[in-house]
């Protein structure tokens, strides 16, 4: 297909997500650094859950459901369903009662330094960004990957162009900016959806889906032969949840992002909702469908990676392109994607531009800014960080989408159990989350790095970072006559303004 | 363990009227939500 589209493609959304950012501003001037990162906190539910909706779903989300689809059959979509949805489970209750108890707060790592010191808040400000920068690396890997694959536009200019069209919006409006295009993206990925999954399902038949893979399952000369095609609960695909429960607890809990939307929410009855019908109602059946109807169209059709694929990552656009033929399902797709990353990345750098500004200019770089000055500095690590991470994602090409997703759990799962239990009990100590991240953190890597068998070091290099600190932050805390006094958080006033 | 058609027809349909259902849940209250943020002001 023509490079022209794709081009035309990044063309058109460049002007449109960056004029809503132009009228936003304009509409709603920024009062000051709080309305800069939380947008007034006033946005109403519905607003708050398309975003969170489009946030978590990633350029992983389509392909790499697919991919799990294709891996391990029905299990694939329905495991990374279940399993990327448990740390909104923990997350919701956390930013409810993150409110209630430190009502003038705005970042994570501001309750962090409250509650346990600046040492562990810095080191959460460290995984808060590692996070972030590795959860905007893997949209650029993967909208680059696609608009290079559909349109033979370089990979090095898919891969750019969109972060920098989110950095300049993000930048220009503020988290505010971030949502009114979160609805707009919202509402392109929903009718894309909407349309193509019926039309997949009613050109290739539920029958035909499922006698192919019924030949997967028992033919062992079938490309993608596999015995458990068709078993929702095998055991792959449960190993791949319980991995998914621990890689999205670090990119959900560690997320700046969504912590923003949950203060940007109006009050706390409306985030229930939001979240509650963002991440269950709306998000939850995205990978089920994907994992389900995209990959395991492409496995009933004996489709594979060296007979039609060149790697599992393209399971969805080899789909989609064999539905339209081509030219519409290519740019639906590519849409499709684009959005999904675009989403995310706002809501990265949105999270990214709350942490600095809030938590770092005043504190590290001048202690007198006034509040015009710190936005400067938010506006201006944005952009920063959106250049390191093109360059990252340029060096990353070619990387599997899912083995980078699986590997990031180790980085990013150790630091979640202090977290927790920061906010739910009074006994835990700094030193105990300061032991517990690090000794996790060590943990998950060697499983990762010195187990020989490839099969298994991933799944347990990811429990290991997750469970090892979850254990010492139980146990340090049971036997700890520490008590911290939660209504000092109460008490709390921000170095900026809230009103 | 091997499911049969209809529970394959079953989850890949049913994610689909769930996802449908998600989506009028957000979209009926963004759309009148954004219609009068940009009218009050």
């Amino acid at each position: 297909m023509s490079n022209l589209y794709g081009y035309i493609i990044l063309a058109v959304f460049a002007v449109l997500f960056i004029g809503i950012s132009v009228v936003v501003s304009k509409k709603f001037p920024i009062e000051g650094v709080d309305d800069f990162v939380t947008a007034g906190r006033g946005i109403p539910a519905a607003l708050v859950a398309a975003s969170v909706m489009v946030s978590w779903v990633w350029t992983t989300t389509i392909m790499g459901a697919a991919e799990a689809g294709l891996t391990f059959g029905i299990s694939g979509g329905i495991s990374y369903a279940w399993g990327n949805s448990v740390p909104f489970f923990i997350l919701i209750p956390l930013v409810l009662h993150l409110r209630k108890k430190m009502p003038k707060c705005t970042t994570f790592t501001e309750f962090i330094e409250q509650r346990y010191n600046r040492t562990v808040a810095n080191m959460f400000f460290v995984f808060g960004v590692g996070v972030i920068i590795y959860v905007l690396i893997a949209q650029c890997v993967g909208i680059g990957t696609i608009f290079s694959s559909m349109f033979g536009i370089p990979y090095e200019i898919g891969a750019s162009v969109p972060i920098i069209i989110v950095a300049i919006y993000i930048s220009k409006a503020g988290l505010r900016g971030s949502l009114f295009n979160d609805v707009i993206q919202f509402f392109i990925i929903s009718i894309i959806m909407i349309i193509s999954v019926p039309l997949i399902l009613k050109t290739l038949g539920v029958e035909s889906i499922y006698n192919g893979m019924v030949d997967v399952v028992t033919n062992p000369a079938n490309i993608n032969h596999n015995p458990d095609a068709l078993n929702p609960l095998a055991s792959g695909g449960l190993m791949y949840g319980f991995t998914a429960i621990v890689v999205a607890s670090g990119q959900v809990l560690l997320d700046q992002g969504y912590y923003s939307k949950a203060i940007a929410t109006a009050d706390s009855k409306q985030l229930l909702k939001a979240y509650i019908i963002g991440t269950v109602v709306a998000w939850m059946p995205i990978p089920i469908i994907c994992g389900g109807v995209f990959g395991g169209s492409v496995l009933s059709m004996g489709v594979g990676v060296g007979n039609g694929l060149e790697g599992t990552s393209e399971a969805a656009p080899y789909i989609m392109s064999f539905i339209y033929g081509g030219g519409l399902g290519a740019i639906m797709f590519v849409l499709m994607v684009f959005m999904a990353g675009m989403t995310t990345g706002g809501g990265c750098l949105a999270g990214i531009q709350a942490l600095f500004t809030t938590d770092f200019y005043k504190k590290f770089v001048n202690k007198t800014a006034t509040e015009e000055q710190t936005m400067r500095f938010g506006r201006i690590v944005t952009f920063i960080v959106a250049i390191a991470v093109i360059i990252i994602s340029i060096l990353l090409k070619g990387r599997s989408l899912l083995m980078m997703d699986i590997f990031s759990g180790i980085l990013f799962a150790a630091p979640t159990s202090s977290l927790i239990a920061g906010m739910v009990t009074k006994r835990t100590t700094p030193k105990i989350a300061i032991i517990s991240m690090i000794l996790g953190l060590a943990a998950g890597l060697t499983a990762f790095f010195v187990i020989p068998n490839d099969d298994i070091n991933w799944f347990v290099g990811n429990i290991l970072a997750l469970v090892l600190p979850a254990v010492i932050v139980i146990v340090g805390s049971l036997t700890s006559k520490y008590e911290f006094d939660f209504d000092k958080l109460a008490k709390y006033e921000p170095d900026h303004e809230v009103k | 363990m091997m499911i049969s058609q209809g529970a394959l027809g079953f989850i890949l349909w049913g994610a689909y009227i769930w996802f449908v259902v998600g989506v009028v849940l957000i979209a009926i209250p963004a759309i009148k939500e954004i219609a009068g943020l940009i009218f009050k002001k």
